[in-house]
């Protein structure tokens, strides 16, 4: 696996889906160099690019997951919101409004409408129903409907 | 508000602008060094023996993630063993007899009323005999356990659950609450088996 190729290619894919889970831009670049240093360890082939990307997506929502369980993780959760990000601007409304909900909600937001990812290719990377996925969008697209007074993602 | 303005947002979070070259070097420093064959072979094999001794308490009760780390379950399968145990026990004087248990996760009996990802417990049932029950026996079972107060559901596997059985009752293991902290372990168990 050519790593240069895979890093220049997908770090800033893996980089964003980090950041919808850890809200901050450092922990978002710490989990992409541990999903890249994974894809070293693994060895493992890939069809195509998107099986690829498909992949390091997935590494990556493991890592989250295993980032934000960390105890100290926890124990820092305990501050505000984005206070190692950026700060809240108007311009940057709907990502935060986003960033804000709860992450089984803004992590399928954010594959289908920034990555462009069918429901079915979703359940696949996040290894759940496409039900499931269908209804946590349709229910994060409400909840933001909600937040931003009628405005959503359409 | 739409899509467009969503990705443009997305587009301004200021990452590095380096951060393809801080990756690329992160990976390097992070490969092995083929210069120092013999030392970093003792080590490795001390490595893996501490992984080993490590390992073996989570053997049972861990769940691997799509990279193969190991992620705790303990909580997961103390709270399951309590459920199983209590449940085994009323089944002890039942006309059936309990053959299997299996796990089943991924939304919900009543998707549209409830998107936890709920953990439940599949039960592959038996008469004494050792004879299947039909899907009629299935029912009237599941009816008994529900008027016995659980959340009980006859389950016609599409291959979801991890189970050889073709039906079974999938019985609600813990309520959402309950839940909350092993969801996140559960999931990781269905990305890679």
């Amino acid at each position: 696996m050519d790593i240069s190729y895979a890093v220049s290619t997908f770090a800033r894919t893996v980089a964003k889906v980090a950041y919808t889970y850890t809200k901050n831009v450092p922990d978002a670049e710490d989990i992409a160099q541990e999903v890249f240093i994974a894809l070293m360890n693994s060895g493992k082939t890939f069809e195509s690019d998107e099986h690829l990307k498909a992949w390091l997506i997935r590494v990556t929502v493991n890592k989250c997951k295993n980032h934000l369980k960390s105890s100290w993780i926890s124990r820092r959760s305990e501050m505000p919101d984005f206070v190692a990000s950026q700060p809240v601007s108007d311009d940057k409304e709907l990502l935060f409004a986003l960033l804000s909900l709860d992450e089984k909600y803004r992590v399928p937001l954010h594959l289908y409408y920034y990555e462009g990812y069918s429901i079915k290719e979703i359940a696949e990377i996040l290894g759940k129903k496409p039900a499931t996925v269908g209804s946590q969008l349709d229910r994060g697209r409400n909840l933001l409907k909600s937040m931003l007074g009628g405005d959503t993602l359409e | 508000m739409n899509k467009n303005d969503y990705i443009a947002q997305v587009d301004s979070i200021e990452f590095s602008p380096d951060l393809e070259q801080k990756l690329i070097d992160g990976v390097a420093l992070a490969k092995p060094s083929k210069k120092h064959v013999f030392y970093p072979l003792s080590a490795v094999a001390a490595c893996i023996l501490l992984v080993v001794i490590i390992a073996v308490p989570f053997a049972k009760n861990g769940a691997k993630t799509a990279d193969n780390s190991v992620v705790e379950t303990q909580d997961f399968k103390e709270k399951t063993t309590t459920y199983s145990s209590k449940f085994e026990n009323y089944l002890a004087d039942s006309s059936l007899s309990y053959v299997e248990d299996g796990m089943a996760a991924g939304g919900t009996l009543e998707e549209e009323s409830n998107d936890v990802a709920r953990l439940l417990h599949c039960l592959k049932l038996t008469h004494k005999n050792g004879e299947n029950l039909t899907k009629a026996e299935y029912e009237a079972e599941c009816k008994r356990l529900c008027s016995l107060g659980y959340d009980a559901h006859v389950y016609e596997n599409d291959g979801d659950i991890k189970t050889d059985s073709e039906i079974c009752i999938l019985l609600g293991l813990l309520s959402d609450e309950e839940f909350s902290d092993t969801e996140y372990n559960f999931e990781l168990t269905l990305v890679t088996e």
